[in-house]
């Protein structure tokens, strides 16, 4: 304290009452009291802004790492992992240049095998700083995606982690190695352990103590009754000898060699006469290049005992006929015995058959009256034959009924076609009646001109079904009686007489007068049964089907399947509906034919690759070839690339319906894209009309000339792209431009509208009027179409 | 940009590692003065070449150099906008003058001072701001005039300090090792504490802890000494290190954390010591729990109020950072 000490009491800058301009001030007087801690009193309250402690954790600012830095060195190195080992530098780092220039960029690779691993450790380029901060972004959370899968980041300085994680994975691999190869191993001893077990069953074998058997006993159990040859030796070491005989005697259709210490090796072979031919063989060439030299004897299994091979024999014979016996007497009646028909009477079908007079119809009938039982050969018993009606005939067949008559010589004689038949007598069909007792077919035939026809005569007999004419129900197996419905023929003749019995009755019906003429006109009998074969042929060939036959009646047409070698089914125009549906120029424009095969319904839908990531990859591209030609000292072509080519879409040509080729989109095309480049020789305005004059003069009828500007032409003639296909249209999908590429001016073309898949690509090839000159018809088919394309 | 928090332990505050050594006063040039804003963005040091350099703390990056090539500079303070600072002239006259650093110009000069100011101070809550100079004089002001609120002579050259509520300040007398407590807003009044404080040596700074718990004093012979902030009653003294050497006495040799609990020293090993007063029970000196080395002896030291940052300067300014 001193007296100088003031206070200020009035200041007129602070004051909020203005006073005057002047401070005052005011002596500080000793005795003006102690103060008190203002701190201590409550009811101060604490003035504001106070500096309050923290309460909560503090901030630790990121100090910017620059020149300045002094603390510790921050990590700049980034180790990428799980990542597919397929992953490329060059994919990583072009990925990664997207967040800033990299120092380094190394793939880990296995330390013995150098294969990658998945790994890959980074440095961005740039001061400390700058490569922490890019860094610390990685780790952070800034997620990358490479080869389309997103691999762990972390820092890595010192190489610990990575040293740590290959490590892992060597050791793994290591195990994985260890592993197989004891499998292999295992496998190999078992192979190993098998074979020298064989071996030594073998060696038993061969050196084994006979057991108590005699040598032939021994000789009938191993060798049989075959041939052999015997190689006489005794040796000690068998083994040796029997490898070296195996091999002398590789490749001679050997079977077996056998040992058997008293006589030696037998070599048996797989089938007789080899025998002979191995002897021949060995002892010319290879017996001799063994040390040892052995002798073959050829060796023939006798028969020792011939009772005892008779008497097999005989057994042998009778057993087999003893089982065919069994079969025929009992197996066979038995069968027959179930297949009788009435029997069955129960499953037949109870229809009242109507009034009609039964045919007697000698020729179609079976010869029987409906009383006496027939001998058909019937497989189905179900079958109504009742129902069975035979149509009228056609009238120009046969005019003149059938006459019941006896068959006269003099008929024989004559070259008639004789419909009556003498049919066999009932009894001639005793021995197959015996067998089968046959249901009583009544076969019905109406409107027929033979009701006064023919009393069937005793000996004819019923043809048999299946005859080659009988072409009536086509050429199904039938299981119907089908009588041919038509003249008899000199061969129903002869099948009437089966047997003796038969020809005895036939001779009882026509008489004794017979024999006589037949001895007399044998000669003539032979030319006129000569006469009647020949004729039944034609006759055959001729053959007309009866009429129409009742629906009813009638079975579907079986048809054979068509063979599924398609070489056999023959040939036949497919008709042009069919042809339109996928032959591309036989249909109408505006209807494209789906024609691109795809896997999956999935596919239709244009998977619209981005084409900005398309774009950026095939730029990307340009640059790296540019930078690696720089690089190059040499000037060279290898490593140009079309641009253009990155931006074309998916084209293919086919067969036309506009002319000849034309050129189709794969896939949907939208507006203003750019779908080809027009490709071929560039050439100046002159040669092209040259050239022009010489196709026209050598026969090409197609201009492949492409205007670019005054000067230049692109010629696609005889070399160029696909895009020389696009056929012209008086209204287009696509329209051409001239872009400059590289400095170079191309033609490009491009979708006018949306282009859908499979539709062809047209477009107006703005062609100049001619006069005076054929002009070329346009076929483009469309509404507004000029008519012709100059 | 997120950037990690960490708590105020001791863990965090042992782990305090240099980070950043700024080096922009002239090679010769040693920093007289480190002083953080309130808002812990900016850091401004004084030097002996006449200038005063401006600093992000938030990026660590030299901002601004300010010359006063007329003035000199001495003892640059934060007010309580960033953008302004009081420093001590150093040459033509003693005047303290008020800068305003974004414009470089001078808002208001705070004439009155007969000899070189040795102490400035600006009060934590309000604009009122404590000078003591070498002419044995304190001397009150208020930021917003120039006209001296208030004088108090001393018998001796004095250190202030004001208390982290800004409602007392103290007055510390090396030569009478007297520390008196007044109150602000009377401080025409007898101060209300006085006490003896028994640190040899010439004492460099007092100060304040933030929850008014503590008190201490530096001192230049190797012990420090540490008292209640309320009542002035010795607690330890803090030992353990060697004295700074320095051509021009340092004017902040210590500083206590922001939570009051530690205390930043600087030893000449180069070493920054940390002493713990949290659980004292009556040692009598007490030796740094820890000893962080550093690039160079820290002279001054100043403790960023918002974030984990250290500052501490000798010849150039370097920026601490916890590494755990």
């Amino acid at each position: 304290m001193d007296t100088r000490d003031f206070k200020c009491v009035y200041d007129p800058i602070l004051a909020s009452v203005k006073k005057g301009k002047i401070p005052v001030y005011v002596k500080i007087k000793p005795g003006g009291g102690r103060a008190v801690d203002p701190r201590l009193n409550q009811a101060d309250p604490r003035p504001r802004g106070v500096r309050k402690v923290p309460q909560r954790p503090l901030p630790v600012p990121s100090l910017v790492i620059d020149k300045n830095w002094i603390g510790p060195k921050p990590p700049t190195y980034v180790l990428l992992y799980n990542m597919s080992t397929l992953t490329t530098v060059g994919q990583i780092s072009s990925e990664l240049q997207l967040l800033g220039k990299l120092d380094a960029c190394e793939l880990v690779v296995h330390p013995d095998t150098a294969m990658s691993l998945g790994m890959c450790r980074i440095r961005f380029a740039g001061d400390l700083g700058l490569a922490n901060k890019l860094a610390s972004s990685l780790v952070a959370g800034q997620r990358l995606r490479i080869n389309g899968e997103y691999p762990s980041v972390a820092f890595d300085e010192d190489m610990s982690f990575q040293r740590k994680l290959v490590a892992k994975i060597v050791e793994t691999k290591n195990k994985e190695l260890e592993e197989v190869r004891r499998l292999e191993k295992e496998r190999i001893q078992r192979e190993q352990a098998r074979k020298e077990r064989e071996r030594q069953s073998q060696l038993r074998e061969l050196s084994a103590p006979p057991p108590n058997e005699t040598y032939d006993q021994w000789l009938d159990r191993k060798v049989g009754y075959n041939e052999y040859l015997l190689v006489k030796t005794r040796l000690h070491n068998t083994e040796v000898a029997y490898r070296d005989l195996a091999d002398a005697l590789r490749d001679l259709y050997v079977k077996e060699i056998i040992y058997h210490p008293s006589q030696g090796f037998h070599v048996t072979f797989i089938s007789p006469g080899k025998a002979r031919r191995c002897l021949e063989f060995a002892h010319k060439s290879r017996l001799r290049r063994i040390k040892k030299p052995l002798y073959l004897e050829y060796r023939r299994r006798e028969r020792t005992d011939p009772v005892v091979e008779a008497s097999k024999q005989i057994l042998a014979e009778l057993e087999s006929r003893l089982v065919e016996d069994i079969r025929r007497r009992v197996v066979l009646k038995s069968i027959m015995g179930s297949l009788v028909p009435s029997k069955y009477q129960h499953l037949e079908r109870r229809t009242p058959s109507p009034a009609v007079p039964r045919v007697e119809h000698a020729a179609l009938s079976n010869g029987l009256t409906p009383a006496e039982d027939t001998a058909p050969l019937v497989t189905q018993t179900s079958i109504d034959f009742k129902k069975l009606h035979f149509k009228k005939r056609n009238i120009g067949e046969r005019t003149t009924p059938i006459k019941r008559r006896k068959l006269t010589i003099e008929e024989l004689e004559s070259d008639e076609d004789i419909a009556s038949d003498t049919g066999a007598d009932d009894e001639s069909l005793s021995d197959p009646h015996e067998i089968f007792e046959g249901k009583k077919i009544e076969v019905i035939s109406s409107d027929v001109d033979m009701e006064d026809a023919v009393q069937p005569e005793r000996e004819t007999a019923a043809p048999p079904i299946e005859t080659k004419s009988n072409t009536v129900f086509g050429k199904r197996p039938t299981a119907k009686m089908s009588l041919p419905d038509r003249p008899l023929q000199f061969s129903d003749l002869q099948s009437f007489i089966k047997d003796d019995e038969d020809w005895q009755y036939l001779e009882a019906a026509l008489g004794t007068k017979h024999a006589e003429f037949l001895e007399e006109n044998y000669q003539k009998a032979l030319v006129w049964a000569s006469i009647h074969y020949r004729k039944e042929e034609t006759f055959q060939n001729q053959h007309k089907p009866v009429g129409e036959i009742p629906q009813d009646m009638l079975v579907p047409e079986w048809k054979a399947p068509a063979p599924t070698a398609w070489r056999l089914r023959g040939y036949a125009p497919i008709p042009s509906t069919i042809k339109s549906s996928y032959l591309p120029h036989r249909r109408r424009l505006k209807d494209p034919i789906d024609s691109v095969q795809r896997d999956s319904p999935h596919d239709t839908a244009v998977t619209k690759s981005t084409d900005r990531h398309s774009r950026m990859a095939s730029r990307r591209l340009a640059q790296d070839l540019n930078s690696q030609k720089q690089a190059l000292s040499v000037e060279t072509s290898i490593l140009d690339m079309n641009q253009l080519l990155k931006r074309r879409k998916p084209v293919k040509f086919a067969r036309s319906a506009i002319h000849n080729w034309g050129l189709y989109a794969v896939d949907k095309i939208e507006r203003n894209e750019m779908i080809i480049e027009y490709v071929g020789e560039v050439i100046r305005a002159p040669l092209a009309d040259l050239r022009e004059r010489n196709y026209v003069r050598s026969g090409i009828g197609s201009s492949y000339l492409f205007r670019i500007d005054d000067q230049t032409v692109i010629d696609a003639t005889k070399r160029g792209g696909i895009a020389r296909f696009i056929n012209h249209s008086c209204d287009p999908s696509c329209m051409a431009k001239v872009i400059k590429v590289e400095g170079t001016k191309r033609i490009v073309i491009y979708a006018m509208r949306d282009v859908q898949a499979n539709e062809e690509l047209t477009y107006d090839y703005k062609f100049e009027r001619e006069e005076g000159v054929d002009r070329i018809v346009c076929l483009c088919g469309a509404a507004n179409c000029k008519g012709y394309l100059n | 940009m997120v950037r990690r928090e960490l708590p105020l332990t001791s863990d965090v505050v042992y782990s305090f590692q240099p980070a950043k050594d700024l080096r922009n006063h002239e090679d010769t040039a040693v920093v007289t003065s480190v002083d953080i804003d309130d808002s812990g963005h900016w850091c401004i040091t004084a030097g002996t070449d006449e200038a005063i350099q401006l600093y992000d703390c938030n990026a660590g990056k030299h901002t601004k150099t300010v010359a006063s090539k007329k003035y000199g500079a001495h003892l640059a303070k934060f007010t309580h906008s960033p953008t302004n600072c009081v420093y001590a002239s150093t040459k033509e006259d003693d005047t303290i003058r008020y800068l305003s650093l974004h414009d470089n110009q001078y808002v208001r000069y705070f004439r009155g001072h007969k000899n070189k100011v040795t102490g400035l101070e600006i009060s934590p809550t309000s604009d009122v701001m404590l000078s003591t100079a070498l002419d044995r004089s304190v001397r009150i002001w208020d930021l917003r005039s120039q006209h001296c609120q208030g004088l108090l002579t001393v018998p001796t050259p004095c250190q202030v300090a004001f208390d982290a509520t800004g409602l007392v300040f103290a007055v510390a007398s090396q030569e009478l090792r007297t520390v008196a407590f007044y109150d602000v807003r009377s401080f025409d009044k007898e101060p209300f504490v006085s006490f003896r404080a028994e640190v040899d040596g010439n004492w460099h700074k007092v100060e304040f802890s933030n929850n008014s718990k503590h008190l201490v004093v530096a001192g230049d012979t190797g012990f420090h000494g540490v008292f209640d902030g309320f009542n002035g009653n010795h607690v330890t003294n803090v030992t353990g290190f060697r004295s700074l050497q320095r051509p021009i006495p340092s004017v902040s040799p210590v500083c206590f954390s922001m939570d009051g609990r530690f205390l930043f020293g600087g030893s000449n090993d180069p070493a920054l010591c940390v002493w713990d007063l949290g659980d004292l029970k009556d040692e009598k000196s007490i030796t740094p729990s820890k000893i962080i080395e550093a690039p160079q002896q820290p002279a001054i030291l100043a403790v960023n109020p918002r974030t984990m940052l250290l500052a501490t300067a000798d010849s150039s300014l370097t920026f601490w950072l916890p590494s755990a």
